[in-house]
């Protein structure tokens, strides 16, 4: 899909008239190119038809069975996709997964990107405020870490503490009322900015410093400096972790499986899409649904995916 | 691009004229404190669960949940020789294992996503933005419902109980998450420098290791980082594909800590985590150095 | 058979060297899918289910349970692998939610563990589907004549005995005496008390410790099994077998008005605290806490709660629906031991079995750790060995043996998703998000639709 402006470029690029040798130099460069790709690209090939490819078609397949994982597959046809759409529980884990996405995508990575620009340079140790600053995605997932968040956010925990200092009287439980509890697990998403921020670290380092100097002869202002050398610069970065970002949310599990003990409760309110299919396909034994779910899922975020290469065109520069 | 040029283009004003202007050395200092109160501010708030964590662990099982706050009056270690030894094996055994998987998938991870991640940004090919989808989808696929067909497979080739399926698959490039991040950083890299290789002869195989490699530090070092760390915490494949007691890698081993039907031992399973956080964190605070290494480091351009 | 399909999952990789033109590459693909999800299809061409590790003689056993559990479990097995030279045992231990996932991957894989670990929520599920192993064909290693016989009956699914069960489970209410003496509240004669009653006593112990954060009963409203006891008190069940009776929406209305009511006369803690209370960790929860003087559970869980409060804990009977009816309290099968169907070793399998149940090598060893033992000649060898806890529970069991009513049928192997679905009702309801009257009628339909 990067290739969709690779494509467009070469097919712009064409329009112009080019000599006969011009043109046999390229092909000859095309065919080099081809073969080094495909070289290149072999421990790749290799791992999506031996261990990617069959699964993945596999769970396309098991899509339209029922499948009970202990008991062979039955081909229902497209019964389970059917089914998705008298599914109340379906459509509700989907919505909190839109508002979950909605909301913790961009505050996480607006947080993590700020983050990255303060500590990328010009500072004494830097090194220690960044390993403190990646410890929470560290432990991430961890149990050690949902028990921690259940006590913050608890009706006697250190949140309900803080607020009654201020002089706001609470007994509200964040973490099991339904209300809150999904925007504590947005909290902990947004929390845990660690991996962006190694990113757009890393990206920053990209970025010769001597565009920074010029700026600054010119006299330009820090915000100047920002808008016009550090974004269109980290576009590429942003660009990556918006789109990962946004996959791997919509498949989030882990901090909502370990916050709520596998519920998704209190009363479904954190009860993610992937939640909802791992309960269906592991402890309800309707893996045939489970993976229609799961190709329902592949279509939601592929299509937004697409959208984003789309309007990467319009954003994103790269130096090529 | 265009936009940035305008702005980088060193224009000729005199630049003292502007420095003397700006604000003197002793408010410059001041500002650095705030932002280092700001920031230290910031690092508490991240750091609580650690400490809570360290906390825990220096306290017995049936106090931890009874006592809130971070103060201990008695420094209770018994967590972490019980620890140590309360499972099969000596807790040590767990973190070797560990160590072994981590090892074969950072180093299968960079040599086979810098390899294909390459291909991606630098040749053209056939059918170039087709792979490239797939490439993209493999990672939208929840893992729950490609867990059995995999195990199925592995099963098959007779991998399971070995540590075949956690390090084969990141010798062939798997991980898509890498493949689009060495992309993303390929594609920021100048196209002058590989095109100055080029007429100096190189092909794409040296062009690869003479220029792309060394210029993407940054990109390399994320993703030896992320591995590590990842895989190192990684609990849902080990403890599928392992069922040897003896193979089991850390998160696998501090669960069996836990049981929400009969009761867990926190505080052994604390001062474990503990432990075994302490390579992670020496792992990103050096590690992290090879983050600075960038092209503008490396004087590129 | 191991060999024999390595090959076709196995693409020779050298055809992917050369450029992959288009169609080769998705001929290839479509044979590693189609091969994996006919593998999918069928798990079990034949015997040995010990694939994995290749030790013919290594009998794989699955349990979930802590380290300490695991320990003695061990010891058990040490004596038996004493017992038996020709016989190797693996313990394979997992947490409870991760050995569900590992057990049903394992299983679809046919690659499950020869021993399994079972619980009355999933043994139909494996049951009625074939996994495991129907263990009268293995009677002369596996003898349980002496066994209750009503217990014994909680492990056949459909006709079919899968589960020899463990021990002995009873729902009970566990009490803590030193936050009772301190509120100033008498212990409750639990052969005549009634739901009223139990509602009073513990509205009088969060008044007298309230101040302290301390509540007389931790939570009611959301758990399956509460509704079940409360239900069957009506002379009804929840899933009923042929001849019972269904649930009705009135008895699941008068159960949350209970609950909402709890709540208001302050004998529960607010909604918000019971549902954290419900997520939390058994050792972080109110009861094992000292913040809860009584608390419903499988009265075999009273030593862990026990453990991380320090106290000595009592157990209570039930309360009944009115003064001098019974409670109705059930036997269930704490857990049970099942066997693959697959295994290729069902005789060792059966023999392990046997050993961990009777022998009291393996039993004095084990104690309650898993339930109280069904047969009550193990009971006996075991009571020197036993806690001060251990003894209370095992005493209790006793104690209430001439009471209890036959147990109820296990969950359905449609209807796994009762217990995630149930607890999401019921905490809509002491949450006020539903009506109790609304809140039944869902209650009754899921019931119905998952049978």
């Amino acid at each position: 899909m990067s290739a969709i402006s690779e494509l467009s470029s070469l097919r712009s690029g064409s329009r112009r008239s080019r000599t006969p040798e011009e043109k046999a130099a390229l092909r000859r460069e095309n065919t080099r190119d081809n073969k080094a790709a495909y070289l290149f690209l072999i421990p790749w090939f290799i791992g999506l038809v031996v261990i990617t490819m069959g699964p993945l078609i596999a769970s396309l397949y098991l899509s339209f069975t029922r499948y009970s994982l202990l008991q062979p597959p039955e081909w229902i046809g497209v019964q389970n996709y059917v089914d998705m759409l008298g599914d109340t529980r379906l459509h509700n884990s989907l919505k909190t997964t839109f508002v979950y996405v909605a909301v913790g995508v961009p505050l996480q990575l607006a947080f993590a990107l700020l983050v990255a620009v303060v500590l990328d340079r010009g500072m004494r140790g830097l090194p220690l405020y960044r390993s403190v600053f990646y410890l929470p995605s560290m432990l991430g997932g961890s149990v050690a870490i949902a028990l921690l968040w259940r006590q913050m956010f608890g009706t006697e925990g250190l949140v309900n503490q803080v607020l009654g200092l201020v002089g706001i009287e609470s007994t509200t439980g964040w973490v099991s009322d339904p209300s809150y509890a999904l925007w504590t697990i947005i909290l902990l998403h947004v929390w845990t900015f660690g991996s962006p921020m190694v990113i757009f670290l890393a990206g920053l380092r990209q970025i010769p410093a001597m565009y920074y100097e010029a700026a600054a002869v010119d006299g330009a202002t820090r915000w100047t400096r920002f808008r016009r050398i550090t974004l269109p610069l980290l576009s590429p970065i942003i660009f990556f972790n918006l789109v990962l970002q946004l996959i791997n949310a919509f498949q989030s599990f882990t901090q909502a499986f370990v916050v709520s003990a596998g519920t998704g409760g209190p009363a479904d309110s954190t009860l993610f899409y992937s939640l909802y299919l791992y309960q269906k396909g592991f402890a309800q034994f309707q893996m045939g649904y489970a993976a229609a779910m799961a190709w329902l899922l592949v279509l939601i975020v592929g299509v937004l995916t697409a959208v984003n290469f789309l309007l990467s065109k319009y954003w994103v520069f790269y130096d090529d | 691009m265009t936009e940035l040029q305008e702005s980088a283009a060193p224009r000729t004003t005199t630049p003292g004229a502007k420095q003397a202007a700006g604000p003197g050395r002793a408010s410059r200092t001041a500002r650095s404190w705030v932002k280092h109160l700001v920031l230290i501010a910031v690092s508490i708030l991240m750091i609580y669960p650690l400490l809570w964590l360290v906390v825990s662990s220096f306290r017995p099982t049936e106090v931890i949940f009874r006592t809130p706050g971070l103060w201990i009056n008695e420094l209770f270690t018994d967590n972490y020789t019980d620890g140590w030894t309360a499972l099969a094996r000596p807790f040590g055994h767990y973190i070797i294992n560990s160590g072994i998987v981590v090892v074969g998938a950072v180093v299968g991870n960079l040599f086979a996503c810098s390899l294909a991640a390459y291909a991606f940004a630098r040749c053209r090919f056939r059918f170039k933005t087709l792979w490239f989808s797939i490439m993209l989808v493999t990672v939208m696929v929840p893992i729950h419902v490609v867990l059995v067909p995999q195990y199925i497979l592995f099963n098959n080739l007779g991998w399971v109980n070995t540590f075949v399926p956690l390090i084969l698959p990141k010798f062939l490039a798997t991980d898509s998450f890498f493949i689009f991040l060495m992309v993303q950083f390929i594609r920021g890299i100048p196209r002058e420098l590989d095109e100055a290789a080029r007429i100096d002869g190189c092909g794409h195989g040296r062009i690869f290791l003479r220029v792309m490699l060394p210029l993407m530090g940054p990109a390399l070092a994320t993703t030896a980082i992320f591995t590590f760390i990842w895989t190192w915490s990684d609990f849902f494949t080990p403890l599928i594909y392992l069922t040897d007691p003896n193979a089991y890698t850390v998160p696998v081993a501090l669960r069996s800590f836990l049981d929400a039907t009969s009761g867990s031992n926190w505080g052994a399973m604390f001062a474990m985590s503990v432990v075994t956080l302490v390579p992670l964190f020496l792992v990103f605070l050096f590690g992290q150095r090879f983050l600075v290494k960038g092209i503008a480091t490396t004087g590129g351009k | 058979m191991i060999n024999a399909d390595v090959n076709p999952a196995t693409p020779n990789p050298t055809t992917t060297r050369r450029g992959l033109t288009r169609r080769q590459a998705v001929t290839t693909l479509a044979a590693t899918g189609s091969v994996a999800a006919l593998a999918a299809c069928a798990p079990g061409s034949s015997g040995g289910s010990s694939g994995g590790d290749g030790g013919g003689g290594t009998l794989r056993v699955s349990t979930w349970g802590n380290d300490s559990r695991l320990k003695l479990t061990q010891e058990a097995a040490a004596a038996f692998e004493k017992a038996n030279p020709d016989i190797k045992v693996t313990i394979e231990n997992t947490e409870w939610t991760a050995y569900w996932d590992k057990l049903a991957t394992g299983t679809a894989a046919n690659d499950s563990p020869d021993v399994i670990q079972m619980d009355e929520l999933y043994i139909a599920a494996y049951g009625t589907r074939g996994a495991l192993l129907d263990l009268e064909t293995v009677s002369d290693q596996l003898d349980l004549s002496d066994m209750n016989e009503n217990m014994r009956e909680t492990g056949v699914v459909d006709d079919t005995f899968v589960g020899a069960p463990i021990g002995t489970g009873n729902f009970s209410v566990g009490v803590n005496p030193v936050l009772l003496e301190q509120a100033g509240v008498p212990m409750p004669d639990d052969t005549t008390w009634t739901w009223d009653d139990f509602a009073d006593i513990a509205a009088q112990v969060s008044t007298a410790l309230g101040a302290q954060g301390i509540f007389g009963f931790d939570m009611f409203g959301a758990g399956t099994a509460e509704l079940g006891s409360w239900v069957r008190q009506f002379g009804q069940e929840v899933f009923p077998r042929e001849g019972e009776t269904p649930v009705e929406v009135d008895t699941v209305t008068r159960f949350f008005e209970y609950a909402n009511r709890l709540i208001e006369i302050g004998a529960t803690p607010p909604a918000s605290i019971q549902s954290e209370n419900t997520s939390a960790a058994l050792d972080a929860t109110l009861f094992a806490t000292n913040r809860s003087a009584f608390h419903l559970q499988f009265h075999t869980q009273i030593s862990a709660y026990a453990a991380a409060s320090g106290n000595t804990l009592q157990l209570l009977r039930l309360p009944a629906q009115s003064a001098g009816e019974s409670p109705r309290m059930v036997n269930k099968a704490s857990m049970y031991w099942s066997i693959a169907s697959r295994t290729s070793q069902s005789e060792n399998a059966a023999k392990f079995i046997d050993f961990m149940l009777t022998d009291p090598a393996a039993t004095t060893i084990l104690t309650t750790e898993r339930g109280i033992p069904a047969i009550p000649a193990v009971q006996e060898d075991i009571l020197p060995a036993l806690s001060p806890q251990g003894t209370i529970a095992l005493e209790f069991t006793q104690e209430i043996t001439s009471e209890v009513v036959d147990p109820p049928q296990v969950t359905p192997a449609t209807a796994s998703a009762w217990n995630t679905d149930f607890p999401t009702i019921g905490t809509e309801v002491i949450f006020g998000r539903t009506t109790p009257a609304e809140g039944a009628q869902r209650t009754v339909s899921t019931a119905e639709s998952l049978l």
